[in-house]
């Protein structure tokens, strides 16, 4: 009875081990999972939906936007062979701490073949009160704080303590809402104010730069624990995006047009890619 | 265009309908605090502020984009004490909101939709009353202490970004009545700044639509179809105007995306959670202020649909860039 016992305990631990193996071989879903406090979350769903189908004809890949920073963070820390796709702003909060010591940042976003941009304050007086303004931006007000204290880093921080902000959806919306004296200033990209200034030149005209940050870097794709062969793959797929036109939509729904690989030991010795 | 959306338009009317012709009682004994201040647009800031008691009347709750609006509200105003009434299954509703202002003080009161707007203006409190979601809500521009915010996206923010994301469109036609003659002529200006030419037809709800309808969209890129009754007088008219506009491969732009589902391309509508934002700012400004004067906004949030499957069939010049401003693509 004893040695039948240790025989089902040999098979058991066999069944286990090979269930195990068989698991990890198996094709699991890799998930992409994206935060992005720059981008309005009620996109989420649209989001989902076109990187989907990008990704569901690549294989087994899917496109998980999350709602919020605290969930995301969670999910970085519990969840292995995973993707993670975010702002520059949270990629250096992060790095400053352990969450991403077993990641890798391995593609940049582009757009007209740069991987930065300039954030500006826009607004229709060239003086403001900065304690007192009311700002429209499309960036969550933890994210939009923190540039308005880099346009201006001669400026504590307690001077933005009682800022006004109004979150709305869209860069360009942020814009309209000076244009239409709903707010005092606008917290946008240089690009959407020069597509504004093209598109609408008497609304426009009166709307003057006040500020701009230092130049930012686009949203980073960071592999966790991706076995090389699949890092090569995933890379590959992302990149492919700029010539299919289903991945194409999902790019320019980002804000992009294309993918730049980046190899994160050259710039070790700088320390995080800024 | 099926049973469903039929029933959305004609509870759309419906509702516009309760507002503008129910018997309100006088308002001689209406309290207008001198009205010389301005109002500016209030924000959220992280100043110390009194806690106030607030009202919230909610047409409907269980409407997605009512509920949207409520939960931004409440959470700018998180730091208040806010009452939320929904007025959903109440056949009495003026009763109702009576009895909650005799039993508790409230300091301002917020309306999200018609039924909520119409009730309380039944009782017409003396306090701050702030309005979301009311189709007509040009009635109530003339009272001191109501402020709110329209239900549609400013036409020259609709005009701006039909440009942007067809860059090509030049000509645009609208049909209209004589309700909507200022608006229009209002239009024409921003118009035609973004070197956009509106190409107007005046009808009325006699007119039988195919005639000027015909002519119009011989002459023009696009169809800006706008907010008038007598334009969308019944379901039938709706359909045989985007059946025309179709045959002749002439997109539809609109203000509301349930003309969607009927073959529009466009649509540019009001994002509710910034119009809660919006109205709980206005709240707190209205406290923050001993006189006030009354104040409307348009949205300041756009939520865009875009019909990619009609963009294809026209062969229309897409601003690709343009995608990511959209909140709905429709491919089917």
């Amino acid at each position: 009875m004893a040695t039948f016992r240790i025989r089902l305990l040999e098979a058991l631990l066999l069944f286990s081990i090979t269930g195990g193996v068989t698991h990890a071989t198996t094709n699991e879903t890799t998930i992409i999972y994206f935060y992005n406090p720059e981008i309005n979350i009620t996109r989420n769903a649209l989001l989902k939906n076109t990187f989907d189908l990008y990704l569901e004809a690549q294989g087994d890949y899917q496109f998980q936007p999350v709602d919020n920073k605290a969930t995301f963070e969670t999910l970085i820390k519990d969840k292995n062979n995973a993707i993670f796709m975010m702002s520059n702003w949270h990629y250096l909060q992060l790095k400053k701490t352990s969450l991403l010591n077993t990641a890798t940042l391995a593609l940049r976003g582009t757009k007209d073949g740069k991987d930065t941009y300039h954030k500006i304050l826009v607004g229709k007086q060239h003086k403001l009160d900065l304690q007192t303004m009311s700002l429209a931006t499309s960036g969550n007000e933890e994210y939009s704080r923190s540039i308005l204290s880099d346009i201006y880093s001669q400026q504590s921080i307690d001077k933005f303590s009682s800022l006004n902000v109004l979150a709305v959806p869209k860069d360009i919306d942020a814009l309209m809402a000076v244009g239409f004296g709903l707010a005092d200033a606008a917290l946008s990209t240089k690009s959407s104010l020069d597509k504004l200034f093209i598109l609408y030149k008497q609304q426009n005209q009166p709307l003057h730069i006040l500020g701009e940050s230092k130049a930012l870097k686009r949203l980073a794709v960071v592999f966790k624990q991706i076995p090389l062969a699949k890092h090569r793959q995933i890379q590959s797929i992302l990149q492919r995006m700029a010539t299919d036109k289903k991945g194409k939509q999902g790019l320019n729904m980002l804000g992009l047009d294309d993918w730049r690989l980046v190899d994160e030991r050259l710039t070790k010795n700088k320390g995080p890619e800024e | 265009m099926n049973l469903k959306l039929f029933s959305k338009l004609l509870g759309a009317f419906c509702l516009l309908a309760l507002v503008s012709c129910s018997s309100m009682p006088n308002k001689t004994d209406i309290v207008a605090n001198s009205a010389y201040v301005s109002f500016n647009p209030a924000f959220t800031n992280n100043t110390s502020e009194k806690q106030a008691r607030i009202l919230l009347v909610n047409t409907n709750r269980q409407i997605d984009r009512y509920k949207a609006a409520e939960i931004s509200f409440t959470k700018i105003l998180k730091n208040h004490r806010i009452r939320t009434v929904d007025l959903a299954h109440d056949d009495q509703p003026v009763e109702t909101l009576q009895d909650l202002l005799n039993e508790e003080h409230f300091d301002a009161v917020y309306c999200i939709g018609a039924k909520a707007l119409g009730s309380i203006d039944h009782i017409d409190p003396d306090m701050p009353v702030v309005f979301s979601s009311v189709l007509n809500w040009r009635r109530f521009n003339t009272q001191d202490n109501y402020n709110g915010i329209a239900s549609e996206v400013a036409p020259e923010a609709q005009l701006t970004w039909f440009k942007y994301f067809f860059p090509e469109i030049k000509k645009i036609g609208v049909l209209y009545s004589a309700d909507n003659q200022q608006r229009l002529k209002d239009a024409l200006i921003p118009a035609k700044a973004l070197a956009l030419e509106l190409v107007t037809q005046e009808i009325s709800a006699e007119t039988q639509l195919e005639i000027p309808a015909t002519s119009l969209l011989s002459k023009v890129d696009a169809l800006w179809l706008i907010s008038d009754p007598n334009v969308l007088v019944s379901t039938d008219q709706a359909k045989r105007l985007f059946k025309m506009a179709d045959q002749r491969n002439i997109p539809i732009f609109t203000y509301h995306s349930f003309f969607i589902e009927m073959g529009a391309t466009l649509s540019i509508m009001a994002d509710l959670p910034t119009t809660g934002r919006q109205a709980a700012l206005m709240i707190k400004n209205a406290l923050n202020q001993l006189e006030y004067k009354h104040v409307l906004q348009f949205p300041a949030g756009s939520s865009i649909t875009l019909n990619i499957k009609k963009v294809e069939a026209y062969k229309l010049t897409l601003n690709e860039d343009a995608l990511d401003s959209v909140d709905e693509l429709i491919e089917q």
